[in-house]
């Protein structure tokens, strides 16, 4: 099918950035906006541009209804939804699609799957990919959580399974400190969370952020186009990233292209979606996350 | 590049462009959604602009990057560029010797004081030979003493 109009669900850079391929593609664009928003630079570069609602991106970009009315008005046969807002809402794909309407982007299933860290690491785990060695389960015994640390190797990283935020987190240097460790980690989550349960990670001591690029079309057919060094971050966040990444060896580079291109194929991605990985300082990498979408930084590649 | 203040926890510092002018040039591009004169608006993400430059190697890309970092103009908002700019001289950054904890080992708000007053100090030296040179009553044109390299554009703020 080939579109001769698209509605970009989206606002700022992103919204322009896609507009401008549609019009060297010949394809008509439609441009959604809030009352904060009526003089910003997509609406005016949109073919069309249709109002949503209230500044707070709750009351506007981020209602599926208004979007899809919008797209229905207009008479767009697909929708992007750029990165941020809506991009990777599952609900928001399906209710797309049972309008008759197409996502740019893959579909709400790949978005579940790649939306749940036990998931997607579990759709990982079928392909061999690596990943941070430790449990994919919560251990509440000692005795058990002894052997899993021993065979993990020191040192090694307790998790609370229901923390965040690096509550609940311990390094453990030595087996020794272990027994101790644990017992503070489990009642630090027991008080803070109510649930003393815990994961067992290896502790990557100076890790690297490296992410592959992926793309897929809707033959099953996916592609990595190489990686971008994101280790700069601040709040967690990139602030600065290259390509190629001066740490990589070309046989690095391509063992982790490979590995993208099946986490990619486990969730039947379809669209650009980038698989992050983590890089410790032998060089090992390990499957982090999928994000389901277009990414900020995909001109880098 | 973020409207955020590095120098306060990296938190965003909206207004509006008072002035806004994009570096161009050989390996340079800028995608960004505003114009001088607009809002940054609150509601949203405080991004501004990618800056993406590329080179034939590494260390080309750098100096274009940070070539382009020196000539973007904006006034109006604290940005992330001086942070940007400390990154990419850092000599973690230029051997590749880094990992995600590079804010915490090296980043603190008084590196960027530092790179301020040593441009304070360069300003000053230019104020002092323009005044000699007047005393002088030397009628050369007056080259600036600056090298190029450490004056910066986005120092200047709320103009």
């Amino acid at each position: 099918m080939k579109f001769t109009k698209i509605l970009i669900a989206n606002r700022g850079e992103i919204s322009l950035r896609i507009m401008r391929s549609a019009r060297e593609m010949g394809i008509k664009t439609v441009a959604v906006y809030s009352e904060a928003d009526r003089n910003a630079l997509h609406v005016r570069y949109a073919d069309e541009a249709i109002l949503i609602g209230p500044a707070p991106s709750q009351q506007s970009y981020l209602v599926i209804d208004k979007i899809i009315d919008a797209a229905l008005k207009t008479g767009a046969q697909a929708i992007h939804p750029g990165y941020g807002f809506l991009s990777e809402n599952p609900a928001f794909a399906r209710a797309v699609k049972e309008k008759g309407l197409v996502l740019i982007g893959p579909s709400p299933e790949s978005m579940e799957i790649m939306g749940s860290k036990l998931a997607a690491k579990a759709a990982a785990k079928k392909y061999d990919i690596p990943l941070v060695p430790g449990t994919d389960y919560a251990i509440s015994d000692v005795a058990e959580a002894r052997k899993v640390a021993k065979e993990v190797g020191f040192p090694i990283l307790i998790k609370a399974s229901a923390g965040g935020g690096g509550k609940g987190m311990r390094i453990v240097e030595h087996e020794d400190q272990f027994d101790e460790m644990l017992e503070r980690a489990v009642s630090e989550a027991t008080s803070s969370f109510g649930d003393g349960s815990v994961f067992i990670e290896r502790y990557v001591g100076s890790p690297r952020h490296i992410e592959i690029q992926v793309l897929g079309d809707q033959q099953g057919n996916i592609v990595y186009l190489f990686e971008r060094e994101c280790s700069i971050q601040r709040r967690h966040q990139k602030v600065i990233e290259e390509a190629p990444s001066s740490v990589l060896t070309p046989a690095i580079r391509e063992e982790m292209g490979k590995c993208a291109v099946l986490v990619a194929k486990a969730a039947n991605y379809v669209g650009a979606g980038t698989v992050e990985f983590l890089l410790d300082e032998n060089k090992n990498f390990y499957f982090l996350e999928m994000n389901t979408r277009l990414q900020v930084e995909h001109h880098r590649n | 590049m973020y409207a955020e203040d590095p120098a306060n926890d990296f938190l965003p510092d909206i207004g509006k462009l008072v002035r806004y002018v994009r570096p161009q040039g050989p390996g340079v591009r800028v995608d960004d959604g505003f114009e001088e004169g607009m809002d940054i608006p609150i509601y949203y993400d405080p991004m501004i602009a990618k800056l993406i430059t590329h080179g034939k190697d590494r260390e080309e890309a750098i100096s274009r990057v940070l070539r382009a970092i020196r000539e973007y103009v904006i006034v109006g908002c604290e940005t992330t560029l001086p942070f940007c700019n400390y990154v990419l001289r850092h000599d973690a950054f230029t051997s590749g010797n880094f990992d995600t904890h590079f804010v915490k080992h090296y980043f603190t708000p008084a590196v960027l004081k530092e790179e301020l007053s040593k441009e304070e100090q360069q300003a000053g030296l230019i104020l002092s030979y323009l005044l000699q040179d007047q005393s002088n009553k030397n009628r050369k044109p007056v080259v600036s003493t600056s090298n190029g390299t450490e004056r910066s554009a986005w120092k200047i703020r709320r103009s």
